[in-house]
């Protein structure tokens, strides 16, 4: 049975995300470190290489999201494909620099009346933003792969975000699987009983998703009834529900931050 | 709050097909601003934005500023001001009138949220390579056939909605002030 795209990209999107809490679990040197002192140190990395715009310096900040993850005991093949998405949609988005700067030529191709020009300078351009693009992706998964959702939600605490908000992440991240179960029940029963035309958009599509989306809405609404209801007998307060604390600051945390971000600054300032 | 936040998250991963084998998801802007209000639709929109950035690397950390603002805020309080003007002005009691503006609200709030990434984007030009007059155009043309989808998909919802819930939606900022909310609850007032 040939499975429909909206619900394969539902289920890897589920599945990417377990994934996140078994990798943060093991013993690898991301892992070890504070997650206030990663958060500040990947932050610090990503806003950095944005001033970077060598092409040779942006790939060698490169091996550090790699060389991290490898002491981190992160499967390179996973952490390769799981960061290869977005820099591939940044480089097609991209690819028209190649022929619209203006600069030394390296490659012509006549395509029937079209004269495609590839200059060296729109060649550097596409591939520091595509270079960098993969850096910024590639820092943000390790810093999430590392420390998984339940520590950057003890972090998020104890940098003082309100417990509302802390609340709601929580409360999304949890039910987003239960959304996403739910979702997958109502395609699979919908795919069973009907033909879709999924090449061309349609009225009929568009309003079975309008249909869907109210259907999954009314039940996730009554569910969210009897949580909260089941929540306030168990005597939940949400001023009380977010009292986590995260460890202290150890001299490798300070160390490992500060590191990391004065060789990145000296490389910017390169 | 939290589940129906959960549940728009999902729903953006919701797929539909558009011209030439490409896909299109909803913003979910106008869906969950009529639906929650425009102050907890664009905290809700904002946690999307945040989850999404930190879990699938979509979006980013620092463009999410920008997200926000075009999504989180333009996104959901461009179509709420919108309905909310046009109920005052025709006061609908008719089902046609009311998906019109549904419509309407969703397909501008769609359609001013990629005017303002364009912008953005040809702002930032020469670091982008597209200036304003060819970044604003694309953007805007792109998602107004978004638009059009996510109209209709917003009209089918809150249709739906008031058909068998209506109770939920009388607890919406926006749509609690349509006539036919404010009719049924006067005489209890009294």
């Amino acid at each position: 049975m040939k499975v429909p795209q909206s619900l394969r990209d539902l289920v890897e999107g589920a599945e990417s995300l377990v994934y996140i809490e078994d990798l943060s679990g093991k013993k690898g040197l991301m892992q070890t470190i504070n997650p206030l002192a990663k958060l500040v140190a990947i932050t610090s990395m990503i806003v950095i290489s944005l001033f970077i715009s060598s092409l040779s310096y942006l790939a060698l900040i490169c091996l550090v999201p790699l060389i991290l993850a490898l002491t981190s005991r992160i499967p390179m093949e996973h952490f390769l494909s799981r960061t290869a998405l977005i820099p591939t949609f940044a480089a097609v988005i991209s690819l028209p620099v190649l022929f619209l700067t203006s600069g030394q030529p390296v490659f012509a191709a006549n395509i029937g009346a079209l004269n495609l020009t590839v200059t060296m300078e729109g060649l550097t351009r596409f591939l520091v933003f595509t270079v960098r693009v993969w850096f910024c992706v590639s820092s943000l998964t390790l810093l999430i792969l590392s420390t998984g959702f339940d520590k950057m939600l003890k972090l998020l605490s104890s940098l003082k975000v309100p417990p509302v908000i802390v609340q709601l992440f929580s409360l999304t991240y949890r039910y987003f699987f239960v959304s996403v179960h739910e979702a997958q029940s109502v395609l699979i029963a919908k795919e069973a009983r009907t033909y879709v035309n999924k090449k061309t958009i349609n009225l009929q599509s568009l309003k079975d998703l309008g249909s869907i989306l109210a259907a999954l809405f009314i039940r996730t609404y009554e569910r969210s009834e009897r949580v909260y209801l089941a929540m306030k007998a168990r005597g939940f307060e949400i001023e009380n529900s977010n009292k986590l604390t995260m460890p202290a600051l150890r001299i490798r945390d300070v160390f490992f931050a500060s590191s990391l971000i004065i060789a990145f600054s000296l490389l910017a300032l390169l | 709050m939290g589940l129906l936040t959960a549940l728009f998250f999902a729903a953006m991963l919701l797929n539909f097909p558009l011209i030439g084998g490409t896909t299109a998801h909803l913003l979910g802007g106008a869906s969950i601003g009529l639906i929650l209000g425009p102050f907890a639709g664009c905290i809700s929109v904002t946690i999307i934005l945040v989850l999404q950035a930190l879990l699938f690397g979509d979006g980013g950390l620092t463009t999410l500023g920008a997200n926000v603002l075009n999504m989180g805020i333009i996104g959901v309080f461009i179509p709420c001001v919108l309905f909310f003007v046009m109920n005052k002005l025709f006061k609908p009691k008719a089902n046609g009138t009311l998906y019109a503006m549904i419509f309407i609200s969703a397909f501008v709030g769609d359609v001013f949220a990629a005017i303002a990434a364009g912008t953005e984007l040809g702002l930032s030009a020469p670091t982008f390579q597209y200036g304003l007059s060819i970044a604003v155009p694309v953007m805007a043309l792109n998602h107004s056939i978004i638009g059009v989808a996510e109209g209709i998909v917003t009209i089918v919802l809150i249709g739906t909605l008031l058909k068998l819930r209506p109770d939920v939606l009388e607890k919406s900022p926006i749509l609690s002030k349509l006539p036919f909310f404010q009719n049924k609850t006067e005489p209890k007032e009294e």
